[in-house]
């Protein structure tokens, strides 16, 4: 149980709301799902201007348990002489000066007691108010946090250690020789696959090829196009596409970019704080909401393109084939499911016939074009992007107004996902954007992310960190990774977080014995 | 229909911007009394009132509704548009009256709902 209390003044009108304000820090950070903070937000801040208004002073007590609040406003005021007169909507003793700064409605009461799963008044004329009131709390849900789509198949890993090392959010361990994701932290960002030269990490899509819905698009990467060799162009891996049901394919870098158009609009009109990053990436975004929050305010505006072509596309039978795990994620959110294509049972199915087709004249324009006008560049691999991320975040890069992100080195033509090189895709694909494609504004500013943090609790926190500081001075700093951890620090974090023990470690005694 | 948008469509100034050019606003609620704003405030309401107090704007803060317009053309005081800048709020003063002003967030609105279907 955690408890709190705040004090109230009465006639503070300048800090009125501060109690509220501060228990509602609190539910948000124990993670109370939106409907509920409101529900206590009302309550209590009728019940805290309740003591402003009419008392002298006064005191907000919180208890807070699992799955309860209980919020205890008491006063030393006048007191209520008559509660039913008092419950009636329309009833007040507001003075005058309160019902200038619109309260005196006569609602308090009853706003209280509509927002509260139990309310009682205790009150008599000169001994004050006494209000408890009790909320049943629901948790948040966060599935939209943290998901991702990479899929393990664990029985192919061979404990080279690799993914760990490459990992950039430190989301990978090895336990009894198998990789183990630590889902909260996981960006969908690829660099495990590239990696892996088993082929442990994929993409979560169903590899069987179901007949396509009748007047079905198909939106597919230019990546995928390029992928039948030097003899097969784009145009003709469109045609076989259409052969096999599809009523038309779009190419998921017509809404790239229309994106990058949409945000050079944007930095000429708009005072965001420079450099705007352009959201081409979902990986990337992830990475910024998980590393780099500061840098929230930076992202344009905008959809990835591959949502902006599913809001394009409402009204249309769509189906989608997914580039990388962060766009298969972006493509499946909680409570729809849109037709998801798998690119490897796609690509089996079309090998044998796209050769059959007549060869189609590729055009001359560019899918990785860099944007003109405003000065920008494109940065694009993983350690690129993290260098980029910490200048700008130091406040290093005054240099630019736009700076698109790319987690797979050389674009999404790049991605691990794809066998050819990603110069030769470049040279072999073709991409006119498409008229009808257009940028989407995004109604909410992505969320940092909580997978980072040591505790939502911020004393709890403080003190892990201590521990994590002292767990690693007495580890060996040999970074060697057999404990399963990619580094002696990470290790350290582990055990301070309860995910693995100081026994994981077979060389800690070693550095005993050397400093005795 | 964005905030910004919306905000040049009624014709209403923007005094303090907060999230306007990326926040979408469904609803719109006027009123004087505190109490029916916080019953009906929400992420995609933008309150409509006289009250032109930091009082307001930590109602929208605990709320967390993303803006407040004013009316008849209030010259807010600088505290006020001082707390909705700290706080991120979009804060708008719209020239016209309760009344007008919200019947021209009524129209705005429902034509951007027509729009959208």
């Amino acid at each position: 149980m955690s408890t709190a209390s705040y004090g109230i003044r009465g006639g503070d009108f300048e800090h009125a709301g501060s109690a509220s304000k501060a228990l509602k820090e609190m539910l948000k950070k124990v993670g109370v799902e939106p409907n509920t903070v409101r529900r206590a937000m009302i309550a209590a801040y009728e019940a805290e201007m309740n003591v402003v208004i009419h008392a002298g002073d006064g005191v907000m007590d919180v208890s807070l348990e699992k799955d309860r609040l209980e919020l205890t406003v008491s006063d030393h005021g006048p007191g209520i002489p008559d509660i039913a007169q008092a419950m009636q909507e329309g009833f007040s003793t507001a003075p005058p000066h309160a019902r200038e700064l619109g309260f005196g409605a006569g609602m308090g009461l009853p706003n209280i007691k509509r927002n509260s799963d139990h309310f009682e008044i205790d009150t008599a004329p000169g001994q004050g108010v006494r209000l408890r009131i009790v909320i049943q709390l629901k948790p948040q849900r966060t599935e939209g946090a943290a998901r991702n789509s990479l899929l393990i198949a664990a029985e192919r890993c061979t404990a080279c250690l690799q993914c760990l090392r490459a990992c950039p959010t430190n989301a990978l361990r090895l336990r009894e020789n198998r990789p183990v994701l630590l889902e909260d932290r996981c960006v969908d960002c690829t660099a495990c696959i590239a990696v892996c030269e088993p082929g442990v990490f994929g993409i979560k899509a169903d590899d069987r090829v179901p007949a396509s819905a009748p007047g079905a698009v198909l939106v597919a990467p230019l990546g995928f196009l390029t992928q039948f060799g030097p003899e097969v162009s784009p145009g003709m891996v469109v045609e076989a596409l259409k052969d096999m049901g599809f009523d038309d394919v779009r190419i998921f870098e017509e809404w790239e970019q229309s994106l990058r158009e949409a945000v050079q609009g944007y930095v000429r009109e708009s005072a965001a704080p420079r450099p705007v990053l352009t959201p081409v990436c979902p990986a990337i975004l992830n990475l910024i909401g998980l590393r780099f929050p500061s840098l929230v305010g930076h992202i344009a505006p905008f959809l990835t393109p591959m949502e902006a072509a599913r809001e394009d596309l409402q009204g249309r039978t769509a189906e989608y084939l997914a580039g990388c795990p962060s766009q298969h994620t972006v493509l499946t959110p909680v409570g729809t499911a849109p037709g998801m294509r798998s690119p490897k049972g796609l690509y089996n199915v079309l090998r044998p016939k796209v050769g059959e087709k007549t060869p189609v004249a590729a055009s001359s324009a560019e899918p990785l074009s860099a944007p003109s006008g405003a000065k920008s560049v494109q940065i694009t691999g993983l350690q690129h992007v993290i260098r980029v991320l910490e200048e700008i975040e130091n406040g290093l890069v005054s240099d630019l107004d736009i700076v698109d992100l790319y987690a797979c080195d050389q674009g999404c033509l790049g991605s691990p996902l794809w066998h050819e090189d990603p110069f030769l895709a470049r040279k072999r694909g073709s991409c006119a954007p498409a008229a009808t494609a257009r940028a989407v504004r995004r109604t909410q500013r992505p969320a940092p992310r909580a997978g980072i943090r040591l505790d939502t609790d911020m004393a709890k926190a403080i003190a892990k960190l201590a521990a994590i500081d002292r767990l690693t001075k007495e580890l060996p700093g040999r970074n060697c990774g057999v404990c399963g951890a990619p580094v002696c620090a990470v290790l350290a974090e582990d055990i301070a977080m309860g995910r693995a023990s100081l026994d994981a470690c077979p060389y800690r005694t070693e550095k005993k014995e050397t400093t005795e | 229909m964005l905030l910004k948008e919306l905000a040049e469509k009624i014709g209403a100034a923007l005094v303090a911007s907060g999230d306007a050019e990326i926040v979408d606003i469904t609803n719109a609620y006027g009123s004087n009394r505190i109490s029916e704003l916080l019953n009906e405030a929400s992420d995609h309401t933008l309150l409509v009132t006289d009250l032109g107090t930091a009082l307001m704007v930590r109602v929208a803060e605990l709320m967390d509704a993303p803006g407040i317009c004013l009316l008849n053309g209030m010259d807010p005081k600088p505290e006020v548009v001082e707390a909705a800048r700290n706080h991120g709020k979009a804060l708008l003063v719209s020239p016209a009256d309760m009344t007008e002003t919200c019947a021209r967030l009524a129209a705005c609105l429902d034509q951007s709902r027509l729009d959208k279907k």
